[in-house]
């Protein structure tokens, strides 16, 4: 419950669990927020098409007449979809192929490795868009895609710690006792990743979002559900000689609140556990040589050990 | 960890806000292409005092820089089929097409025809020669027409179909004997055979023509030439000094490719260029606000249409087949909406295949089926279409539901459309949601006829025959027009019979029945005639002629002349 207590004392975690609590609950309420129903396909006369805000439209209309607001409020609820989604299918196989490759290392770690650095190399968005143009534009596809290659990160995170982790005792001792790899991996190496896993992801879903933002921008969003994304596609194409702000300018923004959120709650999630940036809880700082000798209060001032 | 967070926060706003632009950006021609051509620096006023000593000074050329969001997909006028009115400038033909329904003579000074309307005289003017220095007289003219009908060129010799004999009687006189006489001589038939130099066509195989690209492709007899064409972003053509009309008032023509509307609109305001060639409903309401710009809203020879696939051997359910169906859509379909939001209103609701600019030939017996989806239904209902098993889409005699694959290239206003042609659909029970792709995936569907209901549009002749020449059978192999798969044994009977009918009245209700069995039969669900809406910079040209429906046309074009 530390790490709890260290998240809460954090401004820039708390202002940025606050801001996904805000999109959270909208696009949980979004039937009851949302004034007019963005499904439903309206008759409209030409001066309705890119209305400015007014009392009805507070956001003003699109340029199928249809009310900006109820939009954005609804498109939350694709961009959480496919951000939660996509980051946890790459949180679940980064974790597995890092904690397989850290602990066998050998032959099958290097394979994998080199797996990880090829789809590295390789440049996520282009590729995204050439494997949604072959297979089509729903949003499992999407969601697919997104998760089946923004895995790689997360690989290597929890390798790099896995391989520290498996040199420690009591994994030596787990094996001396007779444990088999798997129960070593799951039992005992897996829960001193967890932490550094979580962080990564909450940053993941922040790249999902914009992932799925671009891609729905590109034109490549699933045509039936009102994204921000397809929103900007929309006013790009068609409301900038317009100067219909209205139209471009929330969906912007809404995509900038939500990835802000999360990117703080992940950078203060990672502060928290990640022993590049913290001693490790494993770790006693006091017994370190080199810190026992050259600056002691450090130990001290560093909170995070048990 | 701290630069992490930065690098996240600034990618993401980046991304956010100004990715828009960043896509939106367009490669600079002239930077690379008139780096060139460098401007004399001394100021022409300061030279009178110097004038016998120094060369005189070349006057700046006027350049005209034209956006459209595509240019062509082959400089090669043998297939190509792109912006006709930039092809027009570059060549030449017998007759001219000029306002909307008028024909003037090009490269034939004048005509006659003998009493059976079986042999056509031409005079040919004379002096005129291609750009590469060759000269055209009727020999040249000869070659071009029966090197066109003997290698079969697929964009010009449906016009030539009759043409028996070419031959030069002299250099200035070129007679044309026809096999059957034919109504449409000067309406249809020489608007767009271009005349092609000998000089770069001869001796090729046929698939060396239809290989051929290159600035070589572009040489012909008309008042421009083209210097560079770069696939996807620019196009120069030049003066040509020795056209025979005498050299364009305008030096340069450069056709920008831009990727979306708007930058466009903005690159007109802003003075980048001067010409839109085609302004999308939504950009008009700015444009007419500036007052360096003049709008011109123009009836034009487009249609847009929903293609129901009508080939025998398609792979549409056959529920699509049945005219019972076609008619319920009809009512289905939102004519006054389709033209609100994907045309902002810059069109009118549309009957038959024939544009009302057309005159006469429009069939204006044909009223227009209003949206009604009551009626829709009852016609469904009757026709024994009912939704068995109650998920809100019917089902036809053997239980298939009635779902349709819906496409149209992309395009944000293609997308507005195809949402209220798959909303119509769903109020008679029919699903049809919407797909858009590029076109080249709309165009790979087409050998196999793999679709169900296309949106998609045509440009048409001003003589009838080519709208009715693309419902005929033939017409349904590769690389032919006919995009709907219609054939029907009816309807090639009366082309065939149109074709060689000479009196204009018989010809018009020929057509007029041919319209008629068209709208029944609905390959075609025509939505609307559309405007064309082009904008030009009034401060820096003037004079464009307006009857052509497009400034660019090369009679309207030549007419304009820059301000001072």
């Amino acid at each position: 419950m530390n790490a709890v207590k260290q998240f809460v004392r954090n401004p820039m975690g708390v202002v940025g669990a606050g801001m996904l609590l805000v999109v959270i609950l909208i696009a949980l309420l979004a039937p009851w927020l949302a004034p007019y129903d963005p499904q439903v396909r309206v008759q409209v006369t030409p001066d309705d098409i890119l209305a400015p805000p007014d009392a009805e439209h507070l956001l003003g209309r699109d340029d199928a007449g249809k009310d900006v607001l109820s939009q954005l409020i609804y498109g939350a609820r694709v961009s959480l979809i496919v951000g939660f989604t996509a980051s946890f299918m790459s949180m679940f196989i980064g974790t597995t192929v890092g904690l397989v490759a850290g602990f066998y290392g050998g032959r099958v770690g290097n394979w994998l490795m080199r797996l990880v650095d090829f789809l590295m190399v390789i440049p996520d968005l282009p590729l995204m868009l050439v494997i949604i143009a072959v297979t089509g534009r729903g949003l499992t596809n999407i969601i697919l895609v997104i998760g089946l290659l923004g895995w790689t990160y997360t690989a290597r995170l929890v390798r790099s710690q896995v391989l520290s982790v498996k040199e420690r005792q009591f994994v030596l001792r787990a094996r001396s006792l007779g444990a088999s790899a798997p129960r070593i991996i799951l039992r005992h190496i897996f829960p001193q990743v967890v932490p550094l896993v979580i962080a990564q992801a909450v940053l993941d879903i922040s790249v999902a979002i914009l992932a799925e933002s671009s891609l729905a921008f590109l034109g490549l969003g699933d045509p039936t559900l009102i994204s921000w994304g397809m929103m900007l596609n929309f006013a790009f194409e068609r409301a900038i000689s317009r100067q219909a702000w209205w139209f471009l300018l929330p969906p912007g923004l809404a995509i900038v609140w939500v990835s802000l959120s999360l990117i703080l709650i992940g950078n203060t999630l990672d502060q928290i556990v990640n022993p590049r940036l913290r001693t490790h809880h494993l770790f006693d700082a006091r017994r370190m040589v080199a810190l026992a000798v050259g600056v002691p209060p450090l130990a001290k001032a560093d909170g995070a050990g048990e | 960890m701290k630069t992490n967070l930065w690098r996240f926060l600034v990618v993401c706003v980046v991304l956010a806000l100004t990715a828009p632009s960043l896509i939106g950006c367009q490669p600079q021609p002239e930077t690379t292409t008139e780096a060139p051509q460098v401007q004399p620096t001394e100021a022409p006023a300061a030279e009178p005092t110097l004038a016998g000593a120094e060369p005189p000074t070349e006057p700046e050329p006027v350049t005209l820089h034209v956006g459209t969001t595509y240019i062509w997909d082959t400089a090669n006028p043998t297939f190509g089929w792109y912006n006709y009115n930039l092809r027009n400038l570059i060549y030449d033909t017998l007759i001219e097409w000029g306002d909307i329904d008028t024909f003037e003579p090009d490269l034939a000074e004048s005509w006659t025809v003998s009493d059976d309307g079986l042999v056509w005289t031409f005079k040919i003017r004379e002096g005129v020669t291609f750009h590469d220095g060759t000269p055209c007289t009727a020999e040249e003219i000869a070659w071009s027409l029966n090197w066109t009908i003997e290698n079969e060129i697929e964009t010009f010799s449906f016009y030539l179909a009759n043409f028996a004999e070419v031959v030069a009687l002299d250099p200035t006189t070129l007679q044309v004997t026809l096999s059957d006489p034919v109504g449409n001589m000067e309406s249809a038939l020489l608007l767009f055979t271009w005349i092609l130099p000998p000089s770069v066509w001869d001796g090729m195989s046929y698939d060396e023509i239809m290989e051929f690209e290159g600035v070589a492709a572009g040489i012909g007899t008309g008042p421009y030439k083209l210097v560079e064409w770069v696939e996807g972003e620019y196009l120069i053509l030049e003066a040509f000094e020795d056209y025979w009309r005498g050299r364009p008032a305008i030096d340069r023509v450069v056709y920008r490719e831009f990727a979306t509307d708007d930058v466009m609109i903005q690159a007109l305001l802003a003075g980048d260029i001067d010409v839109i060639d085609m302004v999308p409903g939504p950009g008009v309401q700015s444009l007419e606000s500036a007052d360096t710009v003049e709008v011109l809203i123009m009836d034009s020879l487009f249609i847009d249409e929903l293609i129901i696939n009508s080939h025998e051997n398609g792979t549409q359910p056959a529920s699509l087949n049945d005219p019972q169906v076609r008619l319920a859509m009809e009512y289905a379909f939102d004519r006054g909406q389709i033209i609100t939001l994907g045309y902002l209103g810059y069109g009118e609701p549309a009957t038959t295949v024939l544009p009302t600019s057309m005159g006469d030939w429009h069939n204006s017996d044909i009223k227009p089926i209003l949206f009604d989806p009551v009626e829709g239904n009852r016609i469904l209902d009757e026709a024994g279409y009912l939704d068995t098993d109650r998920d809100g889409i019917r089902e036809d005699g053997e239980g298939n539901p009635m779902e349709y694959r819906l496409y149209a290239t992309d395009s944000a206003s293609n997308a507005r459309i195809l949402e209220v042609i798959s909303d119509g659909l769903s109020q008679i029970g029919i699903s049809a949601p919407p797909t858009v792709m590029n076109e080249d995936s709309l165009i790979g569907l087409y050998p196999d006829f793999d679709f169900d209901l296309i949106y998609w549009g045509w440009g048409l002749d001003p003589d009838p025959d080519f709208a009715m020449f693309i419902f005929t059978c033939d017409q349904r192999e590769e690389g032919g027009w006919n995009d709907s798969g219609y054939c029907n044994e009816d309807f090639e009977r009366m082309y065939e019979e149109q074709a060689v009918t000479v009196d204009q009245e018989e010809r018009r209700e020929l057509i007029w029945e041919m319209q008629q069995k068209l709208f029944d039969d609905r390959p075609y669900l025509v939505s609307t005639y559309y405007d064309n809406i082009q904008a030009y910079r009034s401060d820096r040209f003037t004079g464009f002629g307006l009857g052509c429906g497009d400034i660019l046309w090369k009679w309207c074009f030549l007419q304009g002349s820059p301000i001072e």
